[in-house]
């Protein structure tokens, strides 16, 4: 299976080189002829109408291009249930909510600008949990709906649920039922680079944006649906994507600030850049959802899983983006992590007036996993069972139908869980009440994971096309849609590209990502990226090969012909060339490798190795000549579920794995070490080492927050802590544990080169592993995210009361 | 990346001229020695300076000299320099590992001893952007007139937040100070002050050149402890120092020193030895100063992590600090 020349090998990525001395472009480095600088005016209030907006001194400040506000601009409509507007009228709902803008001829000016615009407001109630915007009688965050409709509670209308099995006779029928109810963070995104984007019309009124988005042509769909807005109905929108410094799911959406670039560039007819800096970041980017979450979880004598209850109440913040429909997802390992004969969930999402949430990886998944598997650990004590044991005997195996009818190809979630037994040293380890030199309780915990891994069909299309072309010297131009921001997804997409075309991997070169020049694709999302992008490279690059071939015979011979008789090849006289190299074949006798064209049944001599770009020359520079090029538009075969049912298999494979870590814990502070993780996957088959390597150590320090330092803090809708001061990510000490990378290959069918996605899956299992460990090691539970030392310590002052 | 607002730049190359240009422009000039205070602070819009003098280039406030009975540290040291000294490993190890716990290892190459004592104390409501504390109402500590930590409290607590004054406190060093009419020397008991507006004695003009730390005799020992979240980068949520004069052979007899504990309020708090003095410094010993600091220290939310929990790890800073003197 492995004998791959590309696939699967060690190389630098194509990308690092640029990254690391500092000459890759990103947004903030980007500049174009007479741009201006956009500011926004945020609001000062998380709920108030807006009396007075005061633009008069702004505007005159010597400098000043443009100042807008909803009162002076087209209407323009942002997010799938239109609940949100580029610039705000009438009432602020957020801190988030952008009340006027102004673009200027320098970054200070437009500072200055939005300081000396004035807004008068007349402060409302808010609402800042889902539990009192679901009181009676709490104050409304949207009184309309996207169509005008009056609304009459703070209650999404977005429909999630899953109701299989009998859930009621499974509950009699088991021996040990466990109930908790956990709650995990806001949490922010923290792409090293900001937000940002450049907004220019040229002179029929087209739109070119360059915007740090993750989804290019859903983008195209929104800005041209705001160029309508703004009456220029059949104007073409353009989205460039530069080099993106990190997305995380922050450019799953169009933001406001790209529309009001927008409204800037085509009120001052000059490209407008708007760049959020990194409180902007925090305060005006949409981080992850916050939920609580109910769990009851049972099984029988022997420890098979009976049911399993699921209810989560989401914090959704002011107005709907594509985050809000986490639930979606948290479906997947709701109904699908382990084999769960009754399976029950409803999630309810809540308008608050808190900043509006949206996208971030794991997209819902983590926020359940780390109640699921929390309560399971749980639940294996109550039984008596190992823990790492009742996963084991509940693992999912290859060829199951899941309750929400995915069907599962490959599962390595057994070997994974073993895998982690094994390096962690589990038997030796868990349950054993042990101290280090320090005096602090070790435990060891394991958490498992199923994540989509073939896509994840959320829209109508789940498609991406890619169009790859050959020039006269044997290189691959790819153009593809979807969006490399750090992944790596450069890395697997040439890799692909060389192995299946049958060229050398610094002859692929990958196009910028630009809608213009890239067939459609519908995001980098759901760990898509590769396992999209590599299965449409190996159909268009067969498509290619057999394009290639058709148009060999004749060619290929007259050019080993000519090299057989040159001097090199002691000049062999024509009919000896004829003799050796043979007649003009048939397509299927050749072959293409490491950008050498072969033709079967002759010997394997320097003559009669082509090179590519010999015969691309010879078909293009000829009468009727011709040049090559393949398009393909990969739709994986899986399908869009239904989402009041929650049934559906909604990706083409699904990715597995288990994490297990051992934690030193401090009784005394509550603070919580570390000290080693084993990180056990089911990626299918390994397409790039490298970048699967980063995914999985980037997942896991993402993890490693989530799970014990991030929360963004809030007082009133507030964002109390907007900087990396007091927003704590880890830091290089808090990563130095050693990590142990285990990937078992189960080469799935529907994978490219057998390979599943792997984008997500690092930070799913981490915070329920650290909280299981902590349990082995204390004693105590801990049910809320980030399991901060404070927490830790309350949690052991509670355990210490209830044992008097 | 945030903006700053424009001002003038001096550098000055010697401390006449420094203090000559401080004193012309009073109120209005800022002193810049790393400027890992100084310009987030400006960033934020927390001063309006007119003046910015530059010190870095001013001959002869770098480095550490011993002078008989104290250290003299210039106040351009960087804290990477305190870390690896060997006078300190010698005479101060405690602020050689007070030092080594600020920040992190590129701000403490630009970071100064003299730029780390005068670090303006910090809030929860005080650290953010102009906008934000606009759309707050401002505080006391800059533009406004409500604490937003304590309910209609007069005086504004943000919190000291260096490590190494905590140390050098209960050092018992003193800092010089120099302005254009002379020098003073001031004891760091008495250079700080209980108001977190402004929480110290530096005048107008007046310029911090050194800091003096006594030797101490052989029997010294001197410990530091510090609470955070990561072991790199936070601020203090606690710091505690000890310097412990301790003879006789293990546990050994306290006979002098000085507690400090900080990150609570504007001032270092300093708590007496007399409970322990003359006692063998054992487990009891170190409980009952743990228990004196406790019942003296009051956080509150000007730092974002819960009070209560704060409070609780006084005694066990205690201890660490103790373990830390005697062990390191």
């Amino acid at each position: 299976m492995s004998d791959y020349s590309f696939v699967g090998k060690e190389r630098a990525r194509p990308d690092a080189g640029d990254k690391v001395a500092g000459r890759t472009a990103y947004i903030h480095d980007l500049t174009r002829p007479g741009m201006l600088h956009g500011k926004i005016k945020f609001s000062e209030h998380a709920h108030a109408r807006i009396v007075n907006i005061d633009t008069s001194r702004a505007k005159r400040l010597p400098g000043v291009r443009a100042v807008i506000t909803a009162y002076d601009t087209p209407e323009v409509r942002v997010g799938f249930l239109a609940d949100n507007f580029a610039l705000k009228k009438g009432k602020v709902r957020q801190f988030r909510d952008e009340v006027a803008a102004v673009a200027a001829i320098d970054p200070d000016i437009a500072r200055e600008a939005v300081e000396l615009i004035k807004v008068e407001y007349e402060p409302l109630p808010g609402v800042f949990s889902p539990l009192d915007a679901l009181a009676p009688g709490a104050p409304l965050v949207h009184e309309l709906d996207g169509r005008g409709k009056p609304r009459t509670s703070n209650l999404v209308d977005l429909k999630y649920g899953h109701h299989t099995g009998e859930l009621e006779a499974m509950k009699r029928a088991s021996r040990h039922i466990v109930e908790g109810s956990y709650s995990t963070p806001r949490i922010q995104q923290a792409c090293m680079g900001t937000a940002g984007c450049i907004a220019e019309f040229d002179g029929q009124q087209n739109l070119t944006i360059y915007a740090k988005t993750q989804i290019p042509f859903l983008a195209q769909r929104d800005f041209t649906k705001a160029l309508e807005a703004m009456g220029l109905e059949g104007r073409g929108a353009r989205v460039v994507v530069p080099a993106l410094g990190g997305g995380f799911g922050t450019g799953l959406d169009t933001h406001c600030y790209e529309h009001i670039a927008i409204l800037l560039a085509h009120k001052t007819g000059l490209p407008v850049k708007i760049l959020y800096d990194r409180t902007e970041e925090f305060a005006y980017l949409s981080p992850r959802q916050s939920a609580e979450t109910r769990v009851v979880q049972g099984c029988d004598e022997h420890g098979k899983l009976t049911f399993r209850i699921v209810e989560v109440l989401q914090d959704n913040g002011a107005y709907i983006s594509w985050g809000a429909t986490y639930p979606s997802v948290m479906m997947l390992p709701v109904t699908s992590l382990y084999r769960v004969p009754a399976v029950s969930f409803d999630a309810k999402i809540v308008y608050t007036n808190n900043t509006y949430c949206q996208a971030m990886r794991g997209y819902g998944n983590p926020e359940v996993t780390f109640p699921i598997e929390s309560n399971l650990d749980d639940l294996a004590r109550e039984a008596g069972i190992d823990p790492l044991e009742l996963r084991r005997k509940n693992a999912n195996q290859p060829g199951d139908e899941s309750p929400m009818k995915f069907r599962i190809s490959t599962c390595g979630l057994d070997d994974c869980l073993g895998a982690v037994g094994q390096k962690l040293r589990w038997s030796e380890k868990q349950g054993r009440g042990r101290k280090d030199a320090r005096g602090r309780a070790l435990g060891v915990g394991v958490s498992s994971l199923v994540h989509v891994g073939g896509s994840g069909r959320i829209y109508r299309s789940d498609g991406s096309g890619i169009a790859i072309r050959l020039d006269d010297f044997g290189h691959a131009h790819v153009a593809y849609g979807g969006v490399e921001m750090g992944q790596g997804l450069v890395s697997s997409l040439t890799a692909a590209v060389a192995e299946s075309l049958g060229v050398l991997p610094e002859q692929v070169q990958l196009n910028q990502t630009d809608t213009a020049a890239c067939p459609w694709d519908v995001g980098t999302h759901a760990s898509r990226g590769a396992f999209m992008a590599c299965n449409a490279a190996i159909r268009a690059c067969k498509e290619l090969r057999a394009k290639l071939f058709a148009l060999c015979p004749g060619v290929f011979e007259e050019i080993a012909g000519k090299a057989l008789g040159s001097k090199a090849h002691g000049g062999k006289s024509k009919d000896e060339v004829k003799t050796l190299v043979g007649a003009p074949g048939k397509p299927e006798d050749y072959e293409l490798k490491h950008a050498l064209v072969t033709k079967r049944g002759l010997p394997d001599e320097p003559w009669a190795k082509v090179e590519l770009a010999k015969v691309l020359r010879a078909v293009h520079f000829r009468q009727a000549g011709t040049m090559l090029s393949a398009e393909y538009f990969y739709e994986p075969p899986s399908e869009l579920p239904d989402w009041e049912k929650g049934i559906g298999n909604m990706s083409a494979a699904y990715t597995w794995g288990a994490q297990g870590v051992e934690v030193a814990v401090d009784q005394a502070t509550g603070e919580v070490e570390v000290l080693h993780m084993v990180n056990a996957l089911d990626v299918g088959h390994i397409l790039s080492p490298q970048a699967l390597k980063g995914q999985v150590y980037g997942g896991i320090a993402q993890g490693l927050g989530y799970a014990l330092y991030e929360e963004i803090l809030s007082e009133q809708g507030r964002c109390l802590n907007p900087g990396f001061t007091d927003y704590k990510i880890p830091t290089a000490v808090e990563m130095r544990f050693p990590i142990d990378l285990v990937f078992i290959e189960t080469e799935d069918p529907n994978g490219p080169f057998g390979s599943k996605g792997v984008g997500e899956p690092g930070l799913v299992p981490t915070a329920p592993a650290i909280g299981n460990a902590i349990k082995d090691a204390l004693g105590v539970r801990m049910k809320d995210l980030p399991m901060t030392p404070e927490r830790v310590s309350a949690a052991l002052e509670d355990a210490r009361k209830i044992r008097r | 990346m945030l903006r700053l607002d424009p001002f003038k730049v001096e550098r000055p190359t010697t401390v006449d001229e420094a203090v000559a240009l401080l004193a012309a422009h009073g109120a209005k000039a800022r002193v810049l020695a790393g400027g890992t205070d100084l310009l987030p602070n400006l960033k934020h819009g927390l001063h309006q300076p007119e003046l910015v003098v530059s010190i870095g280039g001013v001959a002869g406030l770098r480095g550490v000299k011993d002078a008989g009975e104290v250290l003299e540290i210039g106040a351009l040291t960087t804290l990477a320099e305190l870390e690896r000294h060997p006078l300190l490993a010698q005479f101060a190890p405690g602020l050689a590992r007070a030092a080594a716990q600020v920040a992190g290892p590129q701000l403490r190459r630009m970071g100064t001893i003299g730029g780390n004592l005068c670090l303006d104390t910090r809030c929860l409501y005080y650290n953010q952007s102009a906008f934000w504390r606009e759309a707050l109402g401002y505080c006391l500590k800059k533009d406004g007139s409500v604490c937003h930590v304590v309910a209609d409290g007069k005086k504004c607590v943000a919190a000291a937040s260096n490590d190494t004054a905590t140390m050098l406190m209960a050092l018992g060093a003193e800092v010089e100070l120099r302005a254009r009419d002379g020098t003073r020397r001031v004891p760091l008991d008495a250079f700080y002050l209980p108001d977190g507006a402004k929480n110290t004695v530096v005048d107008e003009g007046e310029l911090l050149v050194c800091v003096r730390v006594p030797k101490g005799s052989p029997a010294r020992r001197e410990g530091y402890a510090k609470l955070r979240h990561r072991n790199s980068i936070d601020f203090p949520l606690l710091s505690v120092a000890v310097a412990l004069d301790v003879e006789g052979v293990a546990p050994g007899t306290v006979t002098g020193g000085l507690l400090v504990v900080s990150a609570l309020q504007a001032r270092p708090l300093r708590v007496s030895l007399d409970a322990v003095r003359g006692r063998a410094l054992d487990d009891g010993a170190i409980e009952e100063l743990g228990r004196l600091a406790h019942g003296r220290c009051h956080p509150m939310t000007n730092i974002a992590d819960d009070p209560a929990w704060r409070r609780d790890m006084v005694p066990v800073l205690v201890r660490r600090a103790v373990a830390d003197a005697l062990h390191a």
